[in-house]
C-alpha cells in the first residue's frame, strides 16, 4: 500500500483556499479593521511570492533553452538568443549606479526606448493586419445573423474612418446607435452571466468540487 | 447596521441566495435529480480536436490565457481554464497526444505542471510526461509570451489549440496564427472586448459563462452538474430584478435602485 | 498536390474567397505607407464624445486637483502615446493641480518621457512639486487602488522624480484621500483598467472620472458611459486625433489619420471580394 504524505494531502489546499477566502470576503461586507489589516497582508504575501517566481522562470528558462543549445535542436540558436538578452538585461537592471547598472541609468534607459518599446509597439500594430486577414476570412453573410454581423461590422468601420464620415456624417449617429443599444445589452448580458458564473465557480471551489486546479482532482 | 459595510448589503443577501442556490442543487444532484445540460458543441469539440491530433501525429496546444489566478475578475477564468487542462492532459496521455502547455504567469506554471503529470499518472503513462520541455513558461510580458507561443505552434504544426481563460490583445494573434496552420481551434473568455475576435477566428468559440461551467460539463459529476443549476437561479433572480426595475422606473420610482445601493 | 496547385485547380470564384493572407498584409503594408509619404489631407469631423472629454478639462475651476493616470504599457504606446500627451499638455495649460501617477510599471516610464517631452517649466511656467508632480508607480493593481483612496501616502510614499517623501511638497497639502480630488483621468490599455476604477473610486466616492481606452475597448466602456460612470472617453487614434485639434497640440495622431482611412477601406474591400466570391459559389450549385 502506498501512503501518501500527510502534507500532500487534497484535503490541507482546500482549507487553505477557504480560509484566505473568508479573509478576503468577510472585510469587503464587514467593518471589522482588524481582518481587513489581515486582508491587505495576505495580498502583501502574494506580491511577495509572485517576486520570488521570478526565479522559478528564471530556472525553468534557463533549463529549457539550455538544454536546446546543448543538444544542438532544431532552431537552438534562437533559445541561444533568448539566453543572451535574459542575462544581459538582467545585468543590466542590477542597481550598481556607479558602474552604470541599474533603472534609470543610460544604457539601461536605452534598451527600454530603443529596444523594448519599439518591439512591443511592433507587436501590439501586428494586431491591424491580424484584424485584416481575419476580418475576410469571418465576415461572409452565411446566415441571416453573419449577415447583420457583417453589417454592423461594416458601418462602425466606415464610421471609425475619417473618409467615412467625410462621405456621410451619419454614419458616426449609425455607430453610437450600434454600441448604445444592441452592443450594450449584449454586454450587460455576457456580463452579468460570467460574474453569476465566476461566483458559482467560486463556491464549488469552496466546496472542494472544483478541483481541477489541485493537481488534476486527485 | 454599523458592522455591515454601506451600499454592500444587497450585495451580500444576492452572494448568500446564490451559494444557497449552487449548495442546494449540488446536493439535489448527489441523490440522483440530476439536470439536464443543454449541449456546448465547444466542450464537445474538446475530444474531437484531440482524437484528431492523434491521428495525425500532431501536437494539442492549449493555454488558460494570460491572466493570474489571485486577480477578482481574470482569477475565476484562470481556474476554468486549467479545470479544462486538467481534463485535457489525461485525453492526451490516455490517446498518446503530444500535449503542450504555454504559461505566462510564474505562480501558475508549478500547478500546470502538477495538473499535467497527475493526468498522464491517472492515465497510466507518467514516464511520458517531460515538464521543462512540455510546461513552458514563455514570458510574463504580454507579447513576449504571444509571439513565443504563435511560434511554437508554428514550428510544432499543432493539430488543435485549446484556449481558455482570460485574454487580451494576444487573443487575435493566437487564433489567427491556429487558422493559418490549419489547427482546429477552441477559444473562450469571459473578456467581453476579446470575445468578437474568438467567434471570428476560432471554430468554437465559448461566451462568458460557458467557459466557467466548462469544469462541471466535462468531469460528468452530478454534483458538480447540479450546481449549475444553482447558478441558473442567479440568472433567474437577475431577470426578474431587471423586469422590475424597468417597470418601477417607467412608473417613475428609483425604490429597487434605493433597496440595491441598500 | 501542392497547395499552388491545388489552389489552381480552383474556380475564380472559390479563389476570390481564399486569397492568401501574404497578400492581404503586404497590401495593407502600402496603404499605410502612401498616406504617410503622401498625405492626403482627409477632413476628420469631432465627435461628441471627444468634445465631452475636452469640456470635462476645460470646465475645471482654477486650482482643482487633477489626478492622470498611466495605466498603459509600452505595447499599447502607438495607440495611446498621442492622447496621453495631449491630455497632459491640456492639463498643463489650466491653472489647476496635476497628480500624475501609474498602476502599469511601464507607465510610470511613459509619464516621465512626456513631462520630459513637454518641459512643463519652460513651456508652461509650472513647477514641480507646486503645480504638478510624479507620484510613481504602485504595484498592487486594484487593492492599490483601494489604498490611494482612502490614504494617498499609503499608495504612494515618494514621488517617481526625486525620491522624496509625498507630504514634503507644497500641493500635497490638503491631500489626504480620494474625496480630495476634483477629476480622475486614467488613461489605460488593460488591467488593472476601467472595472477597477470604477469599482475603488467612482462607485464609494463618486469621483468625476474620463479615460482614454484602445479602439477595441469601446463596447466594454459603453455600458460604463451609458451608466454614468465614465463621463466621457477617448477611444484609439480617430478621437485622439480629434482631441489633438480641440487641444491645439497638433501631433502623432492627426499624422497617422489618412492611414486609419485607407486601412480601414481595404478591410472593407477584401470583406466585399470575400463575400462575392462566397455568393457566387454559393448560387452556382443550385442554378446547376
Amino acid at each position: 500500500m502506498i501512503v501518501m504524505a500527510w502534507y500532500r494531502r487534497v484535503e490541507i489546499p482546500i482549507i487553505l483556499t477557504i480560509i484566505f477566502c473568508i479573509f478576503q470576503v468577510v472585510p469587503y461586507f464587514f467593518v471589522v479593521p482588524a481582518w481587513e489589516s489581515a486582508a491587505k497582508d495576505f495580498v502583501d504575501w502574494d506580491a511577495v511570492m509572485e517576486t520570488f517566481a521570478l526565479f522559478i522562470g528564471f530556472t525553468t528558462l534557463l533549463m529549457l533553452h539550455g538544454r536546446i543549445v546543448a543538444q544542438r535542436r532544431r532552431g537552438w540558436y534562437w533559445s541561444a538568443w533568448v539566453l543572451i538578452t535574459m542575462i544581459g538585461y538582467t545585468i543590466v537592471g542590477i542597481p550598481i549606479p556607479s558602474i552604470g547598472l541599474g533603472k534609470g541609468t543610460p544604457l539601461f534607459e536605452a534598451i527600454r526606448l530603443y529596444v523594448l518599446t519599439p518591439l512591443s509597439g511592433a507587436m501590439y500594430a501586428s494586431l491591424g493586419f491580424w484584424i485584416a486577414s481575419a476580418a475576410y476570412r469571418a465576415f461572409r453573410a452565411r446566415t441571416i445573423e453573419a449577415g447583420v454581423l457583417l453589417l454592423s461590422g461594416t458601418l462602425v468601420m466606415l464610421a471609425n474612418a475619417p473618409i467615412g464620415t467625410a462621405i456621410w456624417p451619419t454614419f458616426t449617429p449609425i455607430r453610437k446607435w450600434i454600441f448604445d443599444v444592441p452592443n450594450m445589452a449584449t454586454m450587460r448580458a455576457i456580463t452579468i452571466g460570467a460574474a453569476l458564473g465566476a461566483i458559482a465557480l467560486g463556491a464549488r471551489t469552496l466546496m472542494g468540487r472544483e478541483r481541477g486546479y489541485l493537481r488534476g482532482g486527485e | 447596521m454599523a458592522a455591515l459595510q454601506s451600499g454592500r448589503v444587497s450585495g451580500l443577501l444576492t452572494l448568500i441566495y446564490l451559494i444557497g442556490m449552487v449548495i442546494y442543487f449540488a446536493l439535489r444532484s448527489r441523490k440522483g435529480r440530476v439536470p439536464g445540460l443543454r449541449r456546448i458543441p465547444g466542450l464537445d469539440a474538446i475530444d474531437e480536436a484531440i482524437g484528431r491530433a492523434a491521428e495525425m501525429g500532431r501536437p494539442v496546444f492549449i493555454s488558460h490565457g494570460i491572466g493570474n489566478m489571485t486577480d477578482a475578475t481574470y482569477g475565476p477564468q484562470t481556474i476554468a481554464g486549467l479545470g479544462v487542462l486538467s481534463y485535457v492532459a489525461e485525453k492526451c496521455a490516455e490517446l498518446g497526444t503530444r500535449l503542450y502547455v504555454p504559461v505566462r504567469q510564474l505562480t501558475i506554471w508549478p500547478i500546470a505542471v502538477e495538473l499535467c503529470e497527475t493526468g498522464y499518472k491517472k492515465a497510466g503513462r507518467p514516464e511520458d510526461f517531460n515538464p521543462t520541455d512540455q510546461v513552458r513558461f514563455l514570458s510574463s510580458d504580454q507579447f513576449g509570451f504571444s509571439s513565443n507561443y504563435m511560434g511554437w505552434m508554428w514550428r510544432e504544426r499543432a493539430a488543435a489549440n485549446i484556449m481558455i481563460g482570460a485574454y487580451w490583445a494576444e487573443s487575435l494573434q493566437l487564433a489567427e496564427t491556429g487558422a493559418r496552420i490549419g489547427t482546429v481551434q477552441v477559444g473562450g473568455t469571459a473578456n467581453t472586448h476579446q470575445i468578437p475576435f474568438f467567434v471570428a477566428a476560432c471554430d468554437y468559440a465559448l461566451i462568458g459563462e460557458e467557459i466557467f461551467c466548462a469544469g462541471a460539463y466535462l468531469s460528468k459529476d452530478a454534483e458538480m452538474i447540479g450546481s449549475l443549476a444553482g447558478q441558473d437561479m442567479g440568472k433567474l433572480l437577475s431577470i426578474v430584478l431587471i423586469v422590475l426595475g424597468v417597470l418601477l422606473v417607467t412608473a417613475g420610482s428609483d425604490i429597487l435602485t434605493k433597496i440595491l445601493s441598500w | 498536390m501542392t497547395e499552388m496547385e491545388e489552389r489552381r485547380g480552383k474556380g475564380f470564384w472559390e479563389r476570390l474567397q481564399e486569397v492568401d493572407s501574404r497578400i492581404i498584409y503586404l497590401l495593407l503594408w502600402i496603404v499605410i505607407l502612401w498616406p504617410l509619404i503622401t498625405p492626403l489631407g482627409l477632413p476628420i469631423s469631432i465627435s461628441t464624445g471627444t468634445r465631452e472629454y475636452f469640456q470635462v478639462i476645460e470646465d475645471l475651476k482654477p486650482g482643482s486637483r487633477v489626478i492622470l493616470s498611466y495605466d498603459l504599457s509600452f505595447a499599447g504606446l502607438p495607440e495611446l502615446g498621442p492622447m496621453t500627451i495631449a491630455t497632459l499638455h491640456h492639463l498643463l495649460k489650466k491653472d489647476i493641480k496635476v497628480y500624475i501617477c501609474a498602476f502599469w510599471d511601464s507607465g510610470a516610464d511613459i509619464a516621465a518621457d512626456n513631462i520630459r517631452a513637454l518641459e512643463p517649466e519652460k513651456n508652461y511656467g509650472k513647477v514641480y512639486g507646486k503645480d504638478y508632480i510624479h507620484m510613481g508607480y504602485n504595484p498592487m493593481r486594484e487593492v492599490g487602488m483601494a489604498q490611494f483612496a482612502s490614504d494617498v501616502y499609503k499608495a504612494f510614499p515618494v514621488d517617481y522624480i526625486y525620491k522624496r517623501p509625498l507630504e514634503t511638497y507644497e500641493m500635497m497639502k490638503g491631500v489626504q484621500s480620494a474625496k480630495d480630488f476634483d477629476l480622475l483621468i486614467s488613461v489605460q490599455s488593460g488591467t488593472p483598467g476601467n472595472p477597477e476604477w470604477v469599482r475603488q473610486w467612482i462607485t464609494p466616492y463618486g469621483i468625476k472620472y474620463i479615460i482614454g481606452i484602445l479602439g477595441v475597448s469601446v463596447p466594454e466602456v459603453a455600458p460604463y458611459y451609458n451608466a454614468g460612470q465614465v463621463k466621457a472617453f477617448l477611444a484609439g487614434l480617430r478621437s485622439a486625433a480629434e482631441y489633438e485639434l480641440l487641444a491645439g497640440r497638433r501631433g502623432a495622431a492627426l499624422a497617422q489619420q489618412d492611414p486609419l482611412s485607407t486601412t480601414h477601406i481595404l478591410v472593407i474591400l477584401f470583406v466585399v471580394i470575400g463575400n462575392i466570391g462566397y455568393f457566387f459559389t454559393r448560387a452556382r450549385p443550385r442554378r446547376s
